[in-house]
């Protein structure tokens, strides 16, 4: 977008609050008056706070909670509006995002790409060229970096699933994109990259981005050693009984089909785990 | 929670009275969606849902062709306008006194509206009540809040919310009114090919949602092989048996306790994923090879799949059912002289191809195609493209339908401050409102007269409740 001051409207312009821009500015002028005005609204603050506290913390946050983000907005303690690092700071550390007890409506559920920046991030993932290849991402994830196919980005804050979550009058916004279709999609993505794209992997590509899994292959002779390894990289450690009880007779099932192959071991307990709903929720 | 292996959970879903009570819970899980305790159609019928995302500009669609009505377009529409000698002739079987031709890439509308396979709707758009100029100007009337802003009139377009707060679409209304009718349905009648949509959405039912080229599996989970095949070797067995394994476990957890609304939420699109693929996927290999070639476009891809899955109805035991396809681009502030004429094209070229294949298996009088947009685009030219108007063109395509017609008015073109129809830039006030479009089609598709305030909210507000384009 580029401003023409040929065809810029020089009249006096009535704005949020009955400010008023004066006539016979110009287009740079008018716009910073306008931006000002929209930033001051009090509505500000509590929006800003409502949709970073979705993304970082919990898709429902309470109204205490926005309340105490967006007065952190209003004002960062030194009489500034909009210091984003100290609303990042109030989010964070605030109480409802890091609870004693957990409640049902406590968290989210983390988008796709999130879900494969976590697992190369705690497989320490590398490609030797160093390119970190996404392929066709809105495929794979139904997302993409700079690829929303229109302004409203990829998922609505307001979307609630029908069943419990809507008939609780709560949202889950990263579940817009979560299709029978896109699931199945993400989770071979996953299978093709834990199964392929392994540090375990016979001559790889130069772009295939590998996770480290040598970690887990010297440990793997031990069941419930290999489990704790990758459950502390990507459940926080946080593994259901259900979820082990499970892996526990998947890995032991790939011991007896490929005796002495702890690549397949480690592969399988990881595949397992970024698959499961456990793996998408983020606590 | 309790445990339902797929096959078991198939056998129930078709009786229909005991899943409808198992499934309560997990409305997505029980495919009919219905508990049977009404009469079946015993015919099939679908609607296929052509969204243009972006707001397609209708203007530069169906176009005055004769010349005093041809100036007043090309004064408004400026650089945007088509060349007049370019235009495809149309005759619609009522004259309004002004000839019409399509865009000169619409070669296949053209065709199928002569034949009195297509019609076109004028000047249609999201309304709550009847709307003049002067009630627009003097605020006399409810309007959709939020006009011309995309997501909010596709929103509207979807759900029909008029000035209330709606999370369900009027397709999803109409699933959820006929669920009891369709209790043998193997999968839902709401059916997306692209991705998830409030049109599609409800209270009591889901919509299953597939790729442009139908489900796929998940890999590590795939349908085991047959074990007894004699010519597998030991090592193919062991495989063989792990992935059944994998899978079996895979199910188990995802039909797990979880403790967060989140996982569960999430755990219910796996299922569904893992208990429907196999269905529609061993429904699909049964469809035909459709003579008729469809263009090489994600438009293309979803209407040939959509074919596909009408072609193999009986096979999943389908009588009703609501398809979405979509095709993105037509928000052209920029460029437009260079986009539209393959937008256009490729709705042409894929809706044209559609008929053709239902004409194939001989579905054209059980399946009605039609359009939907956020809105039409300004009359006027921004330099290189238009902006957001309102009320626009949409068209209907099917045997069941009068074709080579008009539906509703065309709107006076003209750039004046005395139109009546333009609020400004050639942003037209809608004369027909989405509400009585999604009314006629949902009466034919089967829904009870009494029912269709549910579907279309404010349909009591307009005297015609059928726009009268079904036989």
């Amino acid at each position: 977008m580029q401003l023409y001051p040929a065809f810029h409207d020089t009249g006096e312009k009535s704005v949020l609050n009955g400010a008023v821009i004066p006539e016979n500015q110009t287009g740079d002028q008018d716009l910073q008056m306008a931006l000002d005005n929209i930033f001051n609204h009090a509505n500000v603050g509590p929006f800003i706070a409502i949709r970073l506290i979705q993304r970082l913390v919990t898709s429902n946050p309470s109204p205490g909670y926005v309340s105490r983000v967006a007065s952190v907005f209003n004002n960062n303690g030194f009489g500034a509006r909009g210091d984003l690092g100290a609303v990042v700071k109030a989010i964070l550390l605030d109480p409802e995002a890091r609870p004693a007890l957990h409640m049902e409506i406590d968290g989210k559920i983390k988008e796709p790409l999130l879900r494969l920046t976590q697992l190369w991030r705690a497989y320490d993932a590398r490609s030797q060229s160093g390119v970190f290849p996404l392929g066709p991402a809105y495929i794979v994830f139904g997302q993409g970096p700079q690829q929303a196919s229109h302004v409203f980005n990829f998922f609505s804050p307001f979307f609630a699933p029908p069943g419990e979550i809507r008939n609780s009058g709560l949202v889950a916004p990263e579940l817009q994109i979560e299709t029978e279709y896109q699931n199945t999609f993400t989770t071979n993505y996953f299978f093709l990259i834990t199964f392929n794209w392994n540090s375990a992997a016979q001559n790889p590509g130069e772009d295939d981005v590998l996770i480290d899994i040598a970690e887990e292959i010297a440990i793997a002779d031990d069941t419930d050693a290999l489990i704790d390894m990758v459950a502390d990289k990507l459940l926080a450690g946080d593994i259901s009984a259900t979820l082990r009880a499970e892996l526990v007779n998947m890995i032991g099932r790939v011991r007896l089909a490929f005796p002495g192959n702890n690549a397949a071991l480690a592969a399988e307990a990881i595949y397992f785990i970024i698959s499961s709903p456990e793996f998408a929720y983020q606590r | 929670m309790k445990r339902v292996n797929r096959r078991e959970f198939l056998r129930r879903s078709g009786a229909a009275a005991a899943a409808g009570a198992a499934f309560a819970h997990y409305p997505g899980m029980a495919f009919s969606q219905g508990v049977g305790t009404a009469a079946p159609f015993g015919d099939y019928k679908a609607l296929v849902c052509v969204f243009l995302h972006g707001g397609n500009d209708s203007y530069n669609m169906v176009i005055p062709r004769s010349d005093p009505e041809y100036q007043v377009y090309l004064n408004s529409r400026q650089n945007m306008a088509v060349l007049q000698q370019d235009l495809l002739p149309i005759n619609p079987l009522t004259p309004d006194g002004t000839e019409y031709g399509l865009h000169p890439v619409m070669g296949g509308m053209q065709n199928l509206f002569q034949q009195g396979r297509a019609a076109f709707v004028n000047n249609i758009g999201p309304l709550v009540e009847p709307t003049t100029k002067t009630d627009f100007l003097s605020k006399s009337v409810l309007l959709p809040p939020q006009l011309f802003s995309h997501n909010d009139q596709q929103d509207q377009w979807h759900s029909l919310k008029g000035a209330t707060v709606s999370k369900t679409g009027w397709a999803g209304r109409i699933a959820d009114l006929i669920r009891d009718r369709v209790a043998n349905q193997q999968i839902a009648t709401n059916v997306s090919l692209h991705g998830s949509s409030l049109y599609q959405s409800a209270e009591e039912t889901v919509a299953y949602v597939m790729g442009s080229n139908g489900p796929i599996p998940f890999t590590g989970f795939a349908r085991p092989q047959d074990l007894n095949d004699p010519n597998l070797t030991p090592e193919q067995i062991r495989r063989i048996e792990l992935f059944i394994e994998q899978r079996n476990a895979f199910e188990r957890n995802i039909n797990g306790n979880f403790d967060t609304v989140y996982e569960r939420g999430f755990a219910e699109v796996q299922r569904r994923a893992v208990a429907s693929v196999d269905l529609v996927n061993d429904a699909l290999a049964q469809a035909p090879v459709f003579n008729t070639v469809f263009p090489n476009t994600p438009l293309g891809d979803q209407l040939h799949t959509v074919a596909q899955m009408i072609a193999v109805q009986d096979v999943l035991q389908m009588e009703r059912q609501v398809f979405l396809a979509e095709k993105g681009g037509f928000d052209s502030h920029d460029n437009q002289l260079q986009n539209q004429p393959l937008l256009l094209g490729d709705v042409s070229d894929s809706i044209s191809a559609f008929y053709d294949a239902l004409v194939e298996i001989g579905m054209t009088n059980n399946v009605t195609t039609f359009t939907q947009s956020d809105f039409a685009r300004t009359m006027t030219s921004n330099g290189d493209g238009t902006d957001h108007a309102w009320g626009g063109i949409q068209f209907v395509v099917g045997d069941a339908i009068q074709g080579g017609e008009f539906y509703g008015t065309y709107p006076n073109l003209e750039l004046s401050p005395n139109n009546e129809d333009d609020v400004g830039g050639g942003r037209f006030i809608p004369t027909t409102s989405a509400d009585q479009y999604a009314a006629t089609l949902a009466k034919w598709f089967g829904v009870d007269d009494v029912d269709l305030p549910t579907v279309a909210p404010n349909i009591g507000n307009f005297g015609v409740r059928d726009l009268g384009f079904f036989l």
